[in-house]
């Protein structure tokens, strides 16, 4: 047990600041550009995916990824609070089971083998996608309960335009958002800035009958700089730059245990990458650097506990599509990853070294799409195991289409797992398993009125899952391959449309019971064989009603989480509603929008996270104004 | 309950025999500073009193016992593991005793004073453990949790060895207590507090186990730590007939790895292996002559070896697993 807490509370702040990092895993075919081939690694044959468009992500540009996620989709995000620590359990995982990918590149911290969503700002995406189940074959380590990508677009041959957004919010919330694009015929560009803080000392009670009490310790800033370049070099090829910079600062609130707390983290973020894409008539060629750091500073004034980490990643990757006939198309890849990390908890720091190779084969038949992928990885000059999958997908009907997929997949143990003192175990085995999925989708126009529903079902076994758990002998805290746990669940979709005129009606909603439990019995920490993962809600269920009429737009979202686990008690289920009225007036050279919002309609008492309580009802508003140059033409 | 367990003040009579005091002066140890390895000896001597110690050199980490002279009593946390909360140590010295093990902690007496009565002990919290029940941290509650109202307690029940047997009888010690009506009784100890242990009669060693109300999947969340000092010895002649003496064996290697070999002079005798918690964790025939003793699944640490025949029970080395 030597120094466990503090190892666990230094996993805990870490995990409160966002690593993100190139992983050897790997990407694609890259969006970055103008694509004229579909990039095979970023449409997989037999997986259920939802994607948010530039107009759908401007309504969450003030959000996180993790607001976004938990909004519109079955997502539970462990969020420990505005602005703090908010990692994503897709189809029962764990929040290493996420892999989330930039441009191709793996974002996931080496050191902790997640991300912070809290710091993912959706306006610096163009566009962000949610592939669910596993696809290692793919993007590698960690993708096992779904991968988000998120994507930046070249504006090519589009005028100059300027945009600035604002919002005020209860408990002294500040954003401010900056962008300007631009783009030629052979080159464009994107600045994104944004600085956002909040006070966040909202009240709350823990039973009606206390008196209230205010959140302390709890304020954050962000702000930070996306920078891209594009050039087209040539007809049919392209060189892209991006940079990413980004630094949080947040303090780190009491528990509703704890009397106070003077603790805080900061975060810094760099993210460099380099494109080059060259489309010839039946291939593509691609090829990317990506140079990541990021840093992490915890303090705590009272302890007077102070813990740094940082790490670099430098990611090189090359891949290439070629089309053999037309309906065959072949895609392979290769992907280098060196990766060094400081920390307090390492005895010298260490290096990893990640290569991979990675291809597919996807055949048209009819109406239908079949594909085969494969990867075969090696950590440090060892193989870890070859991973694959196989989907199809296509229509039975005119009105209803079919899907299904089988792949393995894996998570590497992350540099903690392998290299902390104590109890880093440097030889533990990649977590992996078998996923299984199927799925029916249906949509029927009938007149102004547009109807879908989809349903799916998965099945996800994993083996050597990594604990940090006490046994045998030992009298310390080890982490090892000892769990295995077993998710399954049904998810459903359904949506309803109905356009008139400027009217346009929309009700969309999902439904998820998810089961996921360990399969072993463990005796420390303790876990019962059979037992739902903690904070591994069975349902999720969530809904919004949107109304638009002209430039006046309302939205209502309705979303219902059921009870779950935590380390030492039951957090009862939540109902959450939210409510949005804005009015755009689209326009040249000068746009706007206005909107103001109601968080927490009902104003429920709640915790996603036990010991941590969240702000009751409380509001925002806003404003855009847009100036785009007006073309002479 | 408080009362039923501890003398504030300590009246004692001497029955029979000579009475020690085991202050962890010795150490001559600098202000503010701590031992917290003992090496290769695998514990601490003060007096007749042995504190097991298992420092891993490789994590710089250290569990059973430590001694101390820091006096912080206003820093929580980790960082401040080695203070009590009582600021330096009982009656007015300097050096102290602190513990900190997942399971049960041991204090045994040296040889010599094996079977002798322990009159008592102070007791006190850590400043870490006294500041988690009080403030809550990141892990641990707030004592009487987020309303105030939650019956907490943090409990160290004292319990004996004597000739290799566990005892029944206890005595309770609680290093806070919130289960009162009047929360305003509720109290968590910040100061030396002298617990009477005579009840217990007689003891080898004493066993030192924290419970909390503060339990989740990882255990007790509050820390288990607590400080000791004046340990109140009276050697007992009357009590025992025999005083253990060391067993006639020879045991190599020490360190060992897999195998421990074992040279035994004598007629059949069972070998116990005893871990610095007190609990045996192997027992096997020992037989006269050279006896091989597979050690290769314990955990690395130091351990008791114990012989007892039909009429007699030794008391041995430690050997150190690695």
């Amino acid at each position: 047990m030597y120094g466990h807490k503090l190892f666990f509370s230094l996993l805990f702040y870490f995990a409160g600041i966002a690593g993100l990092q190139a992983q050897a895993d790997t990407s694609l075919l890259l969006p970055t550009l103008e694509v004229s081939a579909t990039p095979l690694r970023s449409t997989a044959a037999g997986e259920r995916t939802e994607q948010w468009d530039s107009a759908q992500i401007a309504t969450y540009a003030h959000s996180s990824l993790g607001e976004l996620l938990s909004r519109e989709t079955g997502i539970f995000i462990k969020n420990y609070g505005a602005g703090s620590l908010a990692t994503p359990s897709v189809r029962g995982g764990s929040a290493g089971h996420t892999a989330v990918v930039w441009n191709g590149f793996a974002l996931q911290s080496p050191m902790l083998g997640l991300l912070d969503f809290s710091l993912l700002p959706t306006h610096f995406a163009d566009d962000i996608e949610l592939r669910y189940g596993g696809n290692s074959a793919g993007w590698g380590s960690g993708a096992i309960g779904g991968t988000i990508a998120l994507r930046n677009r070249p504006a090519y041959r589009q005028p100059l335009s300027l945009t600035l957004r604002s919002l005020i919010g209860s408990f002294s919330r500040r954003d401010l958002q900056f962008q300007a694009r631009y783009g030629s015929e052979s080159i464009a560009g994107s600045t994104r800035l944004f600085h956002q803080q909040a006070d966040n000392d909202f009240p709350y009670r823990i039973r009606p009958d206390l008196p209230e009490r205010r959140q302390t310790n709890a304020a954050f800033r962000q702000r930070g700089l996306l920078q891209e370049f594009y050039w087209k070099l040539h007809p049919g090829q392209q060189l892209g730059l991006q940079v990413w910079w980004q630094e949080g600062d947040r303090d780190i609130p009491p528990l509703t245990t704890q009397t106070r707390s003077a603790a805080s983290q900061k975060d810094k973020v760099l993210r460099s990458a380099l494109h080059w894409r060259r489309n010839g008539p039946r291939s593509v060629l691609q090829a990317r650097v990506g140079f990541f750091r990021e840093y992490i500073d915890f303090r705590d004034e009272l302890t007077g506990l102070r813990a740094e980490s940082r790490f670099w990643s430098l990611v090189g990757e090359v891949e290439g599509q070629w089309q053999l006939t037309r309906s065959q198309q072949i895609q392979a890849g290769f992907n280098q990853t060196f990766t060094r990390a400081f920390a307090d908890g390492y005895a010298e720091p260490p290096e990893q070294y990640q290569a991979a190779v990675f291809g597919a084969f996807r055949q048209k038949l009819g109406g239908w799409q079949l594909q085969i992928s494969g990867r075969q990885g090696s950590v440090d000059g060892t193989l870890i195991p070859f991973v694959g999958s196989l989907g199809a997908e296509g229509k039975l009907l005119n009105w209803l289409s079919m899907r299904a997929k089988i792949s393995r997949n894996y998570r590497l143990p992350t540099l903690n797992d392998r290299y902390w003192r104590p109890g880093g175990n440097p030889e533990l085995k990649p977590e992996q398993g078998w996923s299984q999925e199927a799925g029916i989708q249906t949509n029927w126009t009938f007149d102004k009125h547009q109807f879908e529903y989809s349903i799916t079902a998965f099945n996800r076994n994993i083996q050597n899952w990594i604990l940090w758990s006490i046994s045998g002998n030992a009298n310390y805290w080890s982490a090892q391959n000892i769990a295995e746990v077993w998710s399954r669940g049904i998810e459903q979709r359904i949506g309803w449309t109905f356009s008139s005129g400027s009217f346009q009606t929309k009700i969309s909603g999902g439904y998820d019971f998810i089961r996921s439990t360990n399969q072993q019995a463990i005796e420390s920490p303790r876990i019962e064989a059979g037992s739902q993962l903690i904070y591994t809600p069975e349902y999720r269920a969530f809904g919004q009603l949107q109304l638009r009429w002209k430039g006046l737009e309302a939205a209502y979202q309705h979303s219902y989480t059921s009870e779950v686990s935590s380390l030492t008690e039951p957090l009862p289920g939540y109902q959450l509603g939210h409510l949005r009225l804005s009015y755009t007036l689209e326009g040249a050279p000068l746009g706007g929008a206005l909107f103001f919002r109601i968080e927490n309609l009902w104003d429920a008492s709640y915790r996603i996270v036990e010991r941590r309580p969240m702000p009751g009802r409380h509001y925002q508003t806003g404003l855009r104004l847009k100036f785009s140059q007006v073309n002479e033409d | 309950m408080r009362v039923f367990f501890i003398t504030l003040a300590l009246f004692f009579t001497l029955v029979a025999g000579a009475q020690h005091t085991v202050t962890f002066e010795n150490f001559n140890l600098p202000a503010d500073s701590f031992l917290n390895n003992a090496g290769a000896a695998g514990g601490f001597e003060s007096g007749a009193i042995f504190l097991p110690n298992d420092y891993n050199p490789d994590f710089d980490a250290w569990e059973g016992w430590a001694i101390s002279t820091t006096t912080d009593t206003l820093t929580p946390g980790f960082t401040n593991q080695y203070s009590a909360i009582a600021g330096g140590g009982a009656e007015g010295s300097d050096t102290y005793a602190v513990t900190f093990a997942s399971g049960p902690s041991i204090i045994q007496l040296q040889e010599t004073a094996a079977g002798s009565m322990v009159e008592g002990m102070y007791i006190t919290n850590s400043t870490y453990a006294y500041y988690s029940m009080l403030d809550g941290d990141a892990f641990a509650k707030k004592f009487g949790g987020e309303t105030g109202e939650d019956p907490d307690f943090f409990r160290l029940t004292i319990k004996k060895y004597l000739d290799g047997q566990l005892s029944t009888d206890s005595v309770d010690f609680y290093l806070a207590d919130y289960r009162f009506e009047d929360n305003n009784q509720d109290y968590i100890v910040d100061e030396w507090t002298f617990v009477d242990l005579s009840t217990l009669g007689p003891v080898d060693s004493l066993q030192f186990t924290l419970s909390s109300t503060d339990v989740g999947q990882f255990g007790i969340n509050t820390p288990t730590y607590f400080c000791v000092d004046n340990i109140r010895l009276t050697e007992q002649t009357t009590s025992r007939p025999v005083l253990l003496s060391e067993a006639p064996l020879e045991l190599y290697p020490n360190p060992a790895v897999n195998i421990l070999l074992v040279d035994w002079p004598q007629e059949d005798a069972a070998l116990s292996l005893i871990n610095t918690q007190g609990q045996e964790v192997k027992r096997q025939l020992l037989q006269r002559g050279q006896n091989e003793v597979d050690v290769q699944a314990l955990a690395p640490g130091s351990y008791w070896i114990q012989v007892r025949d039909d009429r007699q029970v030794w008391r041995a080395k430690s050997f150190v697993k690695r």
